[in-house]
């Protein structure tokens, strides 16, 4: 049903720009657009770069990725450790998080200056909150009945955390780091597009100020595999893991 | 004439996954005169609820001759200004508040917001918790939660008020108490009462008239007129009597029930994430 | 939450705060950072009220940007959220489709956007209906299943029809987990917003801090900055607080 869907739109697409009469700058047929994918992916010499660009892309989202996590689950841990630095800066991360992070994006780029650094710490901006978030709820709402029996059996709180705590944690923890990782992508996708030198979103602009039309859909459909490919995964590993 | 009349009603049950027909009711019929307390007992499974939710007009029967009768009227749907239906669980609205629970209902029958409030109040009286009028239902005990079901039940002031296993999530003491309210209300404010359970000991305690279901399909296998004297007591041998003649009725066919809840293990299955 | 706790935690978090100004302000003092990059706080609080006054204008064009592409995309997602949980099937085929659509980086449209829309206010709207959408549709989606069943069966015996159920009892029940969505959904209608007005727009805040980065102005940037994270805060938190609000009969 869903595939059904996807046919549907590519054919409304296909037949809107063949048979209507829209500017050929603005849309390109979807059969011009996916020629334009496959060539991309086999070695286009149009595209300058192609799989250069990504790796450094994906290496910018796996950096962040990385300082995210550490990040973010260290200072959840922190936070649900003791009730009080949780609450005293419960409010403070909310308000941090109410914040629009695009904002502060141009002071990134002023302290940091132009290239891969500011993406990679925006991407940590946009996901170190879920995760904060989650790891400290997933550590702090424990069964208290888990905890209960666990020390009547005898258990101490060293074993206790790693026997009990962690595993019934787990979830919450993992679902924090799956959410992560998609806004990790976003922030560092965002990033790039928005202040262009290198990488995927280097690519598309160049496309967009050359008038690339096709080729510019083609990465940008590319790139959104990508999002779709990298959530995907995670999301498969989470289940495996998550049993 | 009798209040309530069920005449051949029966009700197919046709899973929408599996399309496997399960007969639930065959063939039931049973009368409930006015100001009867009238239990429905058989073993889980039987179809009990079922039939208390047709006559409350919440489920079809099957169109096969059958009907349902209440006050001379057939049955088409819920009718809130005869009768009042009560759950098990007492479904309190947890963003309202005790009194707003009660009122609930009377919105419906198009009282003012003065006669609400007066007839809720009145009630809430009636069964002692006009001092929580404006907790919230999470600050309420599992009791005290079923008790306000039972008013707003009342508060409807209907002819008929129809109560599926009340009790069943409530422990014993409760049972007993929440009882002994309702058998004391039920006298006082004349209403007609019918009452499903599975508990012998509630049935004999609390009924006038005791009709036992078979298992599935759930046929009326036997009705007993309980004319033990109220206030009745607990243990006291007239009661003990009866319930081991239920018992004796209700054996085999709890038996029945219980092998075959085994056997079919029917699971509900969930939609996909 | 004993008193004295509570007292312990706010101070514990004023002197976090109180700290992090200060080493702020140290640090641009005392040179750790070029001036260039870095403004303090004094500075730039000072900066604060004529910055504010001159770009008043660019505050209300972002305002009036935002307030249209939330609303826009609230409509959208609440009525459609609504129709998709009328029916089991619709939700088993789109739910994953708009999950989908929340973690995708939507951002990697907006040169599309621009080619359609222009470069006006159009693109800068649709993207923030578009950005607040797809989390809000997942959220009204869940909050479907706020309901119980047993609920709603109660509302029938009562004799209610279909839109007083929807009401008296569907709304209500669903109103806490929607108003903390409508809190998630305005952050992500913000950053949208932004986005677009920092890539393209003429005016709005984000073209004023933009312009302020590219020109080195640096504590009108601070300012700036802070001025638009105070609004938007205050917009966030006044939803949180209403969110809280409207779930006070939970837990």
């Amino acid at each position: 049903m869903r595939w059904g869907l996807v046919l549907a739109i590519l054919v409304i697409w296909e037949a809107v720009t063949r048979l209507g009469s829209l500017n050929p700058i603005i849309v390109a047929p979807a059969s011009v657009v996916l020629l334009q994918v496959f060539r991309i992916l086999f070695g286009d010499t149009t595209v300058p770069n192609f799989y250069l660009n990504t790796a450094i892309t994906l290496g910018e989202v796996i950096a962040s990725y990385l300082i995210t996590i550490v990040l973010g689950v260290f200072l959840g841990f922190v936070f649900a450790s003791s009730k009080l630095i949780g609450d005293a800066f419960e409010p403070i991360l909310l308000v941090l998080y109410a914040i629009p992070k695009i904002i502060l994006y141009p002071l990134l780029i002023l302290i940091l200056g132009i290239g891969a650094l500011p993406n990679i710490v925006f991407g940590v901006l946009l996901g170190v909150f879920v995760v904060i978030f989650n790891t400290s709820a997933g550590l702090r709402q424990v069964e208290p009945n888990y905890l209960r029996l666990a020390h009547s059996l005898g258990y101490s709180e060293r074993a206790i955390f790693f026997k009990v705590v962690l595993p019934a944690a787990a979830p919450t923890i993992m679902a924090g780091l799956r959410l992560g990782f998609g806004y990790t992508i976003i922030g560092v996708i965002t990033a790039e597009l928005l202040v262009v030198s290198v990488g995927l979103g280097w690519l598309i602009d160049n496309a967009t100020v050359n008038y690339l039309t096709a080729q510019l859909y083609a990465l940008v459909l590319i790139t959104l595999g990508i999002g779709v490919a990298g959530n995907s995964l995670f999301g498969a590993i989470e289940r495996r893991w998550v049993k | 004439m009798p209040i309530i009349e069920v005449r051949g009603v029966s009700k197919t049950y046709e899973d929408p996954v599996t399309g496997r027909k399960t007969r639930t009711l065959d063939n039931v019929s049973l009368a409930a005169k006015e100001n009867d307390f009238l239990i429905l007992l058989g073993p889980s499974g039987c179809g009990k609820s079922t039939l208390l939710n047709i006559i409350a007009g919440l489920v079809p029967h099957d169109a096969d001759g059958g009907e349902v009768r209440v006050e001379g009227k057939r049955v088409t749907g819920p009718n809130p200004k005869l009768m009042a239906y009560m759950f098990q669980d007492p479904v309190l609205y947890p963003w309202r508040t005790v009194l707003r629970n009660v009122e609930f209902g009377l919105e419906a029958l198009g009282l003012d917001k003065a006669q609400r409030h007066e007839r809720a109040f009145q009630y809430l009286r009636m069964v002692g918790l006009e001092d929580f009028a404006n907790y919230y239902p999470r600050q309420l005990s599992g009791g005290m939660a079923q008790r306000v079901a039972i008013c707003r039940s009342l508060a409807l002031e209907t002819d008929i008020i129809l109560m599926d296993e009340p009790f069943g999530a409530l422990d014993e003491q409760s049972r007993i108490i929440l009882g002994d309210e309702l058998v004391e209300i039920w006298r006082r404010v004349r209403r007609t009462v019918v009452f499903v359970t599975h508990s012998l000991t509630e049935a004999v305690y609390l009924g006038e008239r005791i009709v036992v279901f078979s298992a599935r399909p759930g046929k009326i296998k036997v009705e007993i007129e309980n004319r033990i004297e109220r206030p009745r007591r607990l243990g006291e041998p007239e009661s003990s009597r009866m319930v081991d003649a239920l018992w004796g009725h209700l054996k085999g066919e709890s038996l029945i029930a219980i092998k075959r809840a085994r056997a079919e293990e029917e699971r509900l299955e969930l939609p996909q994430e | 939450m004993t008193r004295r706790e509570h007292q312990l935690s706010l101070l514990i978090r004023a002197s976090a705060i109180v700290l992090l100004l200060v080493l702020w302000e140290l640090a641009v003092r005392l040179g750790w950072i070029d001036k260039l990059f870095l403004a303090g706080p004094i500075e730039a609080a000072l900066r604060l009220g004529p910055v504010a006054s001159k770009v008043a204008p660019d505050i209300l064009a972002t305002l009036v940007e935002f307030g249209s592409a939330f609303c826009i995309g609230i409509a959208l997602s609440v009525t459609l959220g609504f129709a998709i949980n009328q029916s089991p099937y619709a939700t088993a085929v789109f739910r994953p489709l708009l999950v989908l659509g929340v973690t995708v980086p939507k951002v990697t449209l907006l040169p599309l956007f621009l080619l359609w829309f222009g470069i006006d206010k159009t693109p800068i709207i649709i993207f923030g209906a578009l950005s607040g959408f797809f989390p809000m549709v997942v959220n009204v989606m869940a909050a479907g299943t706020e309901v119980k069943p047993n609920q709603l069966l109660l509302a029938r015996a009562m004799g209610y029809g279909r839109f007083d159920i929807l009401r008296k009892v569907t709304f209500p029940a669903m109103l806490p987990v929607l108003s903390s969505g409508m809190f998630y959904a305005c952050n992500a209608a913000m950053m949208g917003v932004f986005i677009v007005e920092l890539g393209i727009a003429r005016q709005g805040l984000g073209v004023v801090v933009h312009g302020y980065a590219v020109t080195f102005r640096t504590p009108d940037l601070y300012a700036a900055v802070l001025l638009t994270a105070s609004i938007t805060v205050a917009i966030n938190m006044a939803l949180w607080y209403l969110a809280r609000y409207f779930g006070r009969w939970r837990r």
